[in-house]
């Protein structure tokens, strides 16, 4: 019965984290279409959430992978994933507070490595996959992408240089609806996988499901895809207004370039089976879309504050999930000790979603469409 | 040292640094090359200037889309086939 009450809110949870990565990555698909007006808000989220939901569906090759290399499979319990979940969200959560851009998947690797760490010491943590997964696609991602967006922009340029802005501007935002599109469809094949093999693997560790075929049951499927897409459609205003606005006052040549590059670096990764972080990724083709154009047009500060929040996603996530599995361990018995720490992150998450909205209407599209002069 | 260098597959690395910037090119490249080639036909139409300026502003225009969907239709199939 215990057990059977721990994989409920191993479910709910991993369904909980599914919704604040929608939330959260919306930004990176989108983004610089909202800036650049290609897209009304309202549109471009809704745009985000089909492809998101219809990305799921695709293939459920990258949900067998989940925290494979990171920490050892059978090491692996429903409270570890529960301790990670925990660690993740609360991370997605305050870099969205803070309206940073930083990747889900680090902070479910990071939640990951916490709980585990804590569960069962150091030797179940396997470096070499932090080191290949984590640290190594964080340097190259932002890098790659900042040359290409910077190279393609340049060349963009040169090529509609003496055609007329108004052409040229309808050009590129048309574009960016095929790319953001693009973007969208590939983070829906990813990430709502992630949490399709959290499920799966929680479902396994239970008993529910054969260890030696991983299937992931349809309902897994379905729920992961609609957390993900319902999370996309919320949208995560704060996030999309950095990427879309504070990092660079981007043109619709340059938000094209941003997206293509971007989606040009995911998709060849992705292709050669070295997965990045769309974050990173369109966060440094965002960047490199700027500079290109004229180095002082990035806002450095802006891009510090993001670099900064990478470099803290993995251990500050890690020490949440370890901080969350610990604490369920205090009260001896597991399920007692899951209830207890699943309603004190829905305390604290209630109370801060409810700050917030008594402030205004900050996390809402309203909010993002409403022009700078009226907010005033 | 020994043990970060066997753990990345460098070989992996280095086609991804050269694919990745020809794909983004690519992007960029075709996709202006439409703007350009439908901008371009279009004056030529509507300023009634030589037929076959314009015709060889439309060929650039219909073959810079192909060469652009053939990029992204590849792309979807990379998605799907992952």
């Amino acid at each position: 019965m215990d057990s059977d009450i721990v994989l409920y809110i191993v479910v709910a949870t991993a369904l909980a984290f599914d919704f604040t990565n929608g939330f959260h990555d919306t930004a990176n698909a989108i983004a610089t279409s909202i800036s650049t007006r290609a897209l009304s808000p309202r549109a471009a989220v809704l745009m985000s959430a089909v492809f998101n939901f219809a990305g799921a569906f695709v293939s459920l090759a990258v949900a067998a992978t989940v925290a494979q290399g990171i920490v050892q499979a059978d090491a692996v319990t429903p409270t570890i994933v529960f301790g990670a979940l925990i660690g993740a969200i609360a991370w997605n959560l305050a870099t969205w507070w803070f309206g940073l851009p930083s990747s889900s998947s680090h902070a479910l690797i990071g939640g990951m490595i916490g709980s585990a760490f804590v569960a069962k010491g150091a030797s179940v943590i396997e470096v070499d996959g932090v080191i290949e997964k984590v640290i190594l696609p964080a340097l190259i991602a932002p890098t790659l992408a900042f040359t290409v967006a910077g190279v393609s922009i340049l060349v963009a340029y040169r090529v509609v240089g003496r055609q007329r802005p108004g052409v040229v501007n309808r050009g590129y935002r048309l574009g960016q609806l095929v790319t953001g599109s693009l973007f969208s469809l590939a983070h829906g094949t990813n990430d709502a996988q992630k949490t399709m093999g959290i499920i799966t693997l929680a479902l396994i560790a239970h008993g529910n499901l054969n260890a030696d075929s991983f299937d992931v049951p349809t309902w897994v499927v379905v729920s992961s895809a609609t957390a993900i897409s319902l999370g996309t459609y919320f949208g995560g205003w704060r996030i999309i207004r950095t990427m879309g606005s504070r990092i660079i006052k981007m043109d619709p040549a340059q938000g094209f370039s941003a997206q293509g590059a971007g989606s040009a670096v995911v998709l060849t990764a992705s292709h050669l089976g070295f997965p990045l972080s769309t974050t990173h990724v369109i966060s440094g083709g965002i960047m490199g879309a700027g500079a290109a154009k004229r180095l002082s047009a990035v806002r450095w500060g802006v891009a510090g504050n993001i670099a900064l929040a990478w470099a803290l996603t993995l251990p500050c996530s890690a020490v949440i999930g370890g901080l969350a599995y610990g604490m369920t361990q205090v009260f001896g018995d597991e399920a007692l000790g899951v209830v207890l720490v699943s309603l004190l992150v829905i305390g604290l998450v209630a109370a801060a979603f409810g700050t917030r909205v008594r402030r205004g209407p900050a996390i809402t599209a309203a909010a993002s469409s409403t022009p700078a002069s009226a907010k005033a | 040292m020994g043990l970060i260098s066997a753990v990345i597959e460098w070989g992996k690395i280095g086609e991804l640094l050269w694919v990745a910037p020809l794909a983004g090119l690519a992007v960029a490249i075709t996709y202006s090359f439409m703007i350009v080639g439908f901008a371009r036909a279009d004056e030529a139409r509507r300023d009634g200037d030589g037929r076959i300026a314009g015709m060889a502003y439309s060929l650039l225009a219909v073959v810079s889309t192909a060469a652009f969907l053939a990029v992204v239709v590849y792309g979807v199939v990379i998605i799907v086939k992952k």
